[in-house]
């Protein structure tokens, strides 16, 4: 009797330092995770965000590695002319006898690539603007702050239709649209979260030891407010597809020889009594573009749990 | 409540005159000449200067402005270029058939969206719920201008229940104008229901949960009285907010779908006067649309001190 405690002693023993071992190893392995970790799981719990992620990235090979996929060359005129749906031409053809499936899929590289450097360059200025504005505050930020708001006035789409009015149609001058009108959005975020940071301890402490400004605001604000930015820039570039497919649509965007989702919308107007495919499959390719877009940003806004600011 | 109004309305006399500042440069940002760009082909020395003297480009640009921001307080925004008529007069015709567009998508979007919002809500997490998520996701993402095609392609080509194009005054009948405005009008409100029933929903999720609805349940009152004479009246309050701003939304949509559906409200008369280069029309729509945006956020922000008694008595 006397030796089975003595025997079992050391088993308990074992067994605690095993566990108190796992707990150390887990308690290390928990603090090793990296702040991305974190974040990719918080992504993964986000089941919104995970598959509005998982659409996007289809999507963006699709746009990289478009002409391969195309079965035919988008501009190869050879085939029936308004021929409808069917297994060699899944989006039927156009009026110019033109493979729609084939142009839609090259239709995904020109409105992915305006939406993002719109978004970027809107995402860039704003940014910039919202980071001086929340910790220089006094005349920079009533400079700032006012003439942001003077922009907010403008519906965005006008805003883009006055850029095009004055500068011409393009796929350049619709970025540099996009970018104007959205920019406010982010000015307006950065400076609410600059304005409680420029407060917090690490900025004080930073300043204190003479960091300079410019430092200060590169290297601790704005690794604190690239949430609220990052959420920012995913609902940029969806808003930015729909501002060029709708000025294309109206024949004030991308050149018309460009296959175009709103460049094919535009056309399909003219047969809308013979040809439903024309208007039906340009349109849920942008639905779905935004859409993925859409749920992605606000599944990560819910992740990262940011406030953001109304749409226009 | 005045301190705060008087404020909010000297600020949004600001930023009227700010959007008008601009517009003003516009046409004087124009890469080159703009009267060689507006006049585009060939043309005389003669018409060049007389184009340039009826736009006050001749004069320095203190006194243009001066000039220009005068007749705009007095309504005059100029002639439109190609067709020598007023730009208000102009802007003026098209006009109702944008607004009256509006107000139809508006009160479509309202009904469609209160009544559905507050259900999702109520049934959360049920089937119903998700699908009326899903269909709002579908329609935020969704263009305007798309619906409207797709509206003609089922209720006017396939059903042969509505015109597919084009607009009827009212005084040539109710029921015609009506008739070519509800397609129009059921374009610009799905879009428009996608985004005030979002937050409707969410409005009406973030009030039931709070203190004040627990205790009117606990005073007995029936789930009925709970939802509309409680919890709705507060949970309204963002909507109207929303439904003001988003009505920028709707007119900047419009501006596409107009083309989609052949009627020339003020949307068209922007895209053909950027096509024909006609300035003094794309700068008094651009200041038109704008000063419409304004003056709906400046309802709002009131709207929101009568409605909200903590910004009332603040």
């Amino acid at each position: 009797m006397a030796r089975q405690p003595a025997t079992e002693q050391p088993a308990v023993a074992d067994a605690n330092a095993a566990s108190l071992a796992a707990d150390g190893r887990r308690a290390l392995t928990e603090q090793r995770q990296t702040q991305s970790n974190r974040f990719r799981r918080r992504i993964k719990a986000e089941k919104k965000a995970f598959l509005g992620l998982i659409f996007v990235a289809l999507l963006a090979v699709v746009a990289l590695i478009g002409p391969t996929l195309a079965p035919y060359d988008p501009d190869n005129d050879d085939f029936t002319f308004l021929e409808g749906p069917s297994l060699s031409h899944p989006m039927g053809t156009d009026s110019f006898g033109r493979d729609l499936f084939s142009r839609v899929i090259i239709g995904t590289r020109i409105s992915f690539t305006v939406g993002i450097l719109g978004a970027l360059l809107s995402m860039v200025v704003g940014v910039t603007l919202g980071i001086l504005a929340g910790y220089y505050l006094g005349w920079v930020d009533m400079i700032v702050m006012r003439a942001v708001d003077l922009i907010w006035a403008f519906p965005a789409i006008i805003l883009a239709m006055g850029m095009v009015a004055i500068y011409g149609a393009g796929a350049r001058n619709i970025v540099l649209a996009i970018g104007l009108a959205n920019m406010v959005a982010f000015a307006r975020i950065v400076r609410g979260q600059v304005l409680s940071l420029r407060e917090a301890d690490f900025t004080l402490a930073a300043r204190a030891i003479g960091v300079s400004a410019p430092r200060i605001m590169a290297r601790h604000l704005l690794p604190n407010v690239a949430a609220p930015i990052i959420v920012q820039a995913t609902l940029t570039v969806g808003f930015g597809i729909l501002t060029e497919t709708g000025l294309t649509f109206l024949g004030l965007g991308v050149n018309p020889a460009t296959p175009t989702w709103g460049q094919a919308l535009n056309e399909s107007r003219n047969f809308i009594q013979q040809a439903w495919w024309l208007a039906v499959f340009p349109g849920l390719a942008i639905g779905f573009t935004v859409l993925s877009l859409n749920l992605f940003g606000d599944g990560l806004r819910d992740a990262l749990d940011v406030r953001s600011v109304g749409d226009r | 409540m005045t301190r705060y109004i008087i404020r909010r309305l000297l600020y949004a006399l600001f930023i009227i005159w700010g959007c008008a500042t601009i517009v003003f440069f516009m046409l004087r940002l124009v890469p080159g000449d703009p009267v060689s760009v507006m006049l585009s082909g060939e043309y005389s020395p003669e018409a060049a200067a007389q184009l340039r003297k009826n736009l006050g480009l001749d004069q320095p640009l203190y006194r243009q402005y001066v000039t220009w921001m005068g007749n705009v307080l007095q309504g005059d925004l100029g002639a439109s270029i190609a067709t020598k008529e007023p730009v208000t007069r102009a802007i003026m015709r098209a006009l109702p058939k944008t607004l009256s567009i509006t107000a139809l998508g508006f009160l479509i979007g309202v009904v469609i969206a209160i009544p559905t919002g507050m259900l999702a809500a109520l049934k959360r997490g049920s089937a119903f719920d998700f699908i009326a998520s899903t269909a709002t996701f579908a329609g935020i993402s969704l263009p305007t201008f798309w619906f409207g095609i797709v509206f003609i392609l089922i209720f006017a080509v396939r059903l042969g229940w509505l015109p597919s194009v084009g607009y009827v005054s009212p005084s040539d009948g109710l029921w015609p104008w009506f008739e070519h405005l509800l397609l129009p009008g059921l374009a610009a409100g799905v879009g428009e229901a996608a985004i005030l029933m979002r937050f409707m929903r969410a409005g009406l999720l973030e009030v039931l949960g709070s203190d004040y609805i627990r205790t009117a349940r606990a005073k007995g009152l029936s789930e009925r009285r709970v939802i509309l004479g409680h919890a709705m009246r507060t949970a309204l309050i963002p909507v109207v907010t929303v439904a003001g701003l988003s009505l920028a939304g709707l007119l900047g949509g419009l501006v596409i779908t107009e083309t989609v559906f052949s009627i020339s409200g003020v949307g068209r008369l922007l895209t053909s006067a950027i096509f024909n280069k006609d300035y003094p029309i794309v700068q008094g729509v651009i200041l038109l649309i704008t000063l419409i945006f304004v003056l709906a956020n400046l309802i709002v922000d009131i709207a929101y001190t009568v409605l909200d008694p903590r910004i009332r008595y603040g």
